[in-house]
């Protein structure tokens, strides 16, 4: 089977998958009640209106008025054509609101994962070939403060520390617009958020790290290689990290989109950063329909299409690894 | 650049009393644990309700510096607690939306320190028989854009054909506003006559034009043009317009002119250069005094207390158990302002809660067992009032003699509040030692629904529930969020089905009615009590008003009593009739009046503020300036 073929095949899946992701948000959202109807209802009724037009007023401007066929079948057509319409909550274009939110996420994501991944998957290594030494147990230490302490905690504690009392750093996200975008001043509103998002993801790559290469520590190739007097740093690239990758390849898609999705939105709402976590979760707490398909659909193509790569990379990393045998 | 040395001696007031400070829009209503917006402006949009006098003001904001240093400075920046829902001043009814309108539309008049009249847009007003009102709008007003200048003729097509449209094509959210106005006729560009249907000496004081937007005729005429041909989605497409959604037609009508939103992140705004109000006296001499107005939306609360302490907002609300980190502190003013909202405990007199509720003196008896100045003072750390009927003690038409109070002083009396229940109760239920026990032997449960999600709320939920306990009463505490509170437990359901409505104008016995879920007891709504033009209350104590989501039906006809002050001609009158009605709602306690809690402001110790503390907080609050900026 040639690539072409099986990246067809795996985009196609692709689209099939999306579609039933969609469909089901889609239902889900439309069995949800709808908290702000009530909250239409009841001041309504408090100024002596009827609370039933007012309710027929509010889903008359987001055209739920319709029937559901209707409106299921306009919202899924909208989506896989690019027009993704208006989000009732801005009042604007849904591909603005997440093209304006994805660099505010990027800006915290990007550094955190690069940081994430160099460090914990070199301190993982270091303490898979320093087992049971003081270092691998004060990694280890880390690793499981970094991965208990609660994000939200370590976020306000930051922010009281560096921010109110000692007044390092700013204590939320709030640049001034003259600011430049590349610039050091700039770089102080994210040393915060970044930790934290750090924190947590660092320590996850670096179990995993550790336990995965631990396997290839005492391989008989090392050992081999070490009796040629191979040096030991490339002896932990070339003999343990390098076989150790496609495993740890699978799980930075799970955690790069995990820490878009999930960790970030925690960092961004307590430091006020407007970003793609931000913008979906208020979208699903506000039932904004046309924004909550779209920043759906963003991390499902983002996840498959990451899937995609990664297993296309096995095949590079791993040669022993063929199209057939993911068919 | 002036500096803090500037201002006159006495100028470290730190904490500052207000009276019924003007709350926000009528949104707040619904909900005391809910919509915080971060926001230290008394006075947004003025759509609230409040009165008062200065007789608690335990300090005053003396720290006039001097004027002749007045300096412009760089930026004002307040809190948000979330994005505005909405730009469209037509469909905006929430205090975070009208926030982000409020500098960059003044609205036609505010109300002053003494509820008077307190001209923006319209310079003054008269009237001889409360019924004919002229109103003067100034002649220096202009819209953006393309749009000309503000006349009397764009007050008239927005009443004719947007605020009292029978389609509701606009989606308008405050057309009820409109119900009483009869007709507006434009006499020349600035003199408007409106005529409305009863005579009514407080309707400068209603919300009718008071706090009102309205968009500019010419930007509207075309789209209704639209919509009268037929195109239904005419209201849509003006509501999407870059005209609304860009704010371009706010022209020099508001200090400040639309700059940026950055969603989920800030709304920016510059000084208007052509502003027209300024100078108009000297207090608004070179007004505002900030070249940009900017609202930095920060979702939690402790960032956004956290970003004031370091000098990141020029002000912030702040809640009742944090003010203890600012007050007796040199670098903040805080200012406390009472409200008209009401917080109360619901009894459920429908078919789904417990018959003996329906008793006024088991209703009583509850009352009698709760200490209200716990909750005022030890709960909300003296940041809240307690209440005895629906009316605050501050308004012109409470009056002591009438109120009888319950939960205060002697009024609170657990003894005393078992011994009436024992005396009210049905023969079904009697007391076995401490125990109130029904006729199974069983003891008495007490379904009791609050809305979670703000710790204040939850705190006085508990001592409720454990104050109830001391009748002997087993109190089942359920905490849910505010809007199922709502459409569970208060909406009148079918078959268990929400039905939309909270009462049945129509329904017989609405007492019959039920919701979806059962409950006894509710905690965690609060009441606009209007104590600026109490006529309003028609919503909430009758039979068939559209909140009486408790079954309360009243032995006296509280409507026909209500109509009738609303309408007398004469102020004394007025009080007399409404001093009544609060007697006997506080006799009947169709659900038990708690407490009035207070808003909590804090600024920056470099504001000068150039009013008085007033009911009317915030009323000019863009003509406010700073001796430094903070924010540097």
């Amino acid at each position: 089977m040639s690539m072409t073929w099986y990246i067809g095949r795996r985009l196609a899946w692709a689209l099939l998958a999306s579609f039933i992701i969609m469909s089901v948000t889609f239902g889900f959202l439309t069995a949800s009640p709808n908290p702000a109807t009530s909250t239409v209802a009841w001041e309504a009724a408090q100024e002596g209106d009827n609370p039933e037009d007012a309710i027929e007023t509010y889903e008359q401007t987001r055209g739920e008025d319709r029937p559901l066929r209707e409106q299921y079948v306009d919202f899924m057509v909208s989506m896989y054509t690019l027009d993704w319409g208006d989000s009732y909550t801005y009042d604007t274009d849904v591909m603005g609101v997440i093209s304006n939110s994805w660099v505010y996420s990027a800006l915290v994501v990007i550094p955190s994962t690069i940081i994430a991944v160099v460090v914990g998957f070199a301190v993982g290594i270091y303490s898979s070939t320093h087992q049971y030494t003081k270092s691998d147990y004060a990694a280890t230490f880390f690793a499981f403060f970094g991965i208990s302490v609660p994000n939200f905690w370590l976020s306000i504690m930051l922010i009281l520390v560096f921010g109110v009392m000692l007044q390092w750093l700013p204590t939320s996200y709030s640049p001034d617009s003259s600011m430049a975008f590349w610039s050091l001043e700039h770089v102080k509103y994210l040393i915060m958020p970044i930790f934290v998002l750090t924190t947590a993801a660092v320590a996850s790559e670096m179990r995993y790290a550790r336990a995965e290469t631990l396997e290839y520590v005492n391989a008989e190739w090392v050992k081999s290689a070490r009796a040629k007097g191979v040096s030991e740093w490339r002896i932990m690239y070339h003999h343990i990290f390098r076989p150790a990758t496609p495993v740890l390849i699978t799980i930075l898609v799970a955690d790069f989109v995990g820490i878009i999705f999930s960790t970030a939105y925690i960092v961004e709402v307590i430091f006020g950063i407007p970003g793609l976590g931000l913008v979906s979760y208020n979208a699903l707490i506000r039932m904004d329909t046309p924004l909550v398909l779209a920043t759906t659909l963003v991390p499902v193509i983002l996840a498959i299409l990451a899937n995609l790569l990664q297993d296309i990379l096995y095949t590079v990393l791993d040669p022993r690894i063929s199209y057939e045998a993911r068919n | 650049m002036p500096h803090k040395d500037l201002k006159a001696p006495g100028a470290h007031r730190r904490e500052v009393l207000l009276l019924a400070g003007a709350a926000g829009a009528a949104g707040l209503a619904g909900c005391m644990s809910g919509d915080d917006n971060g926001n230290g402006n008394g006075n947004t949009s003025g759509n609230g309700n409040g009165n008062g006098d200065d007789d608690d003001v335990s300090d005053d904001i003396d720290d006039q510096a001097d004027v002749s240093n007045r300096e412009i400075q760089p930026n004002w920046i307040s809190p948000s607690a979330s994005e505005a829902q909405e730009l469209n001043p037509l469909r905006i009814n929430d205090t975070t939306s009208s926030a982000r309108l409020a500098p960059l539309l003044d609205g036609p008049y505010g109300l002053d320190e003494n509820d008077e009249f307190y001209g923006y847009w319209f310079e003054d007003y008269e009237t001889e028989d409360n019924q004919t009102w002229t109103f003067h709008l100034r002649d220096n007003l202009q819209w953006g854009g393309d749009y000309g200048q503000m006349t009397t003729e764009d007050w008239v097509f927005h009443v004719e054909n947007i605020a009292q449209n029978e389609d509701n094509w606009t989606a308008h959210v405050n057309q009820s506003n409109w119900d009483d106005v009869e007709s507006v006729t434009a006499v020349d560009d600035t003199t408007l006559e409106v005529e409305i249907a009863d005579p009514d000496p407080l309707f400068v004081r209603q919300p009718t034009f008071w706090g009102t937007y309205i968009l500019p005729k010419a930007l509207v005429e075309p789209y209704f043009q639209d919509y009268q041909d037929g195109n239904e989605n005419a209201g849509e497409e003006l509501n999407g317009s870059d005209a609304v959604q860009q704010l371009q037609y706010t022209g020099n009508l508001g200090p400040y002119t639309f700059e940026s939103r950055d969603i989920e992140d800030r709304f920016v705004a510059v000084r208007n250069e052509d502003y027209y109000k300024r100078g108009d006296d000297e207090d608004w001499e070179d007004a505002p005094y900030f070249e940009q107005y900017t609202i930095n939306i920060l979702e939690e609360e402790s960032t956004r207390l956290a970003e004031f302490e370091t000098g990141g907002l020029s002000s912030i609300t702040i809640p009742a158990d944090q003010v203890q980190n600012y007050q007796g502190e040199d670098d903040y003013t805080i200012v406390e302002s009472a409200t008209p909202y009401c917080s109360i405990l619901a009894y459920n007199q429908r078919a789904n809660g417990w018959e003996e509720l329906r008793k006024r003196e088991v209703r009583r008896a509850l009352a009698m067992a709760i200490d209200k100045e716990t909750v005022a003072n030890d709960i909300y750390r003296g940041f809240a009032k307690p209440a005895q009927t629906f009316q605050p003690e501050y308004s012109d038409f409470y009056n002591d003699d009438q109120v009888e109070p319950v939960g205060v002083g002697d009024s609170y009396n657990v003894d005393e509040a078992r011994s009436l229940l024992e005396e009210n109760l049905s023969d079904d239920y009697s007391y076995d030692g401490d125990t109130l026990v029904d006729a199974d032997g069983n003891q008495v449960v007490l379904s009791f629904v609050y809305s979670n999600g703000a710790s204040l709320t939850e705190d006085s939920a508990r001592y409720i529930a454990d104050a109830l306990g001391g009748l002997g009463i087993d109190v089942d505490s359920n905490g849910v969020p505010f809007n199922t509170m709502l459409e569970q437990y208060a909406m009148v359901a079918e078959d268990g089905e929400p039905q939309g409505i909270f009462n049945d104008p129509e329904a017989e016995d609405p007492q019959a009615l039920s919701s979806a879920r059962e409950w006894d007891l509710m905690w965690g709504i609060g009441f606009n009590t209007y104590p600026r033009s109490p006529g309003s209350i028609a919503a909430f104590w009758t039979a068939s008003s559209g909140t009486n989501f408790y079954g309360y039906v009243p032995e006296e006809d509280l409507g026909s009593m209500i109509q009738e002050g609303a309408t007398a001609t004469d102020e004394e009158e007025q009080q007399e009739i409404f001093a009544e009605v609060f007697g006997i709602l506080s006799r009947d306690l169709p659900v038990n009046f708690i407490h009035f809690q207070d808003d909590i402001y804090g600024y920056q110790d470099e504001v000068v503020f150039t009013e008085d503390p007033s009911p009317s907080w915030g009323y000019k609050q863009y003509s406010w300036w700073m001796t430094d900026d903070p924010h540097n």
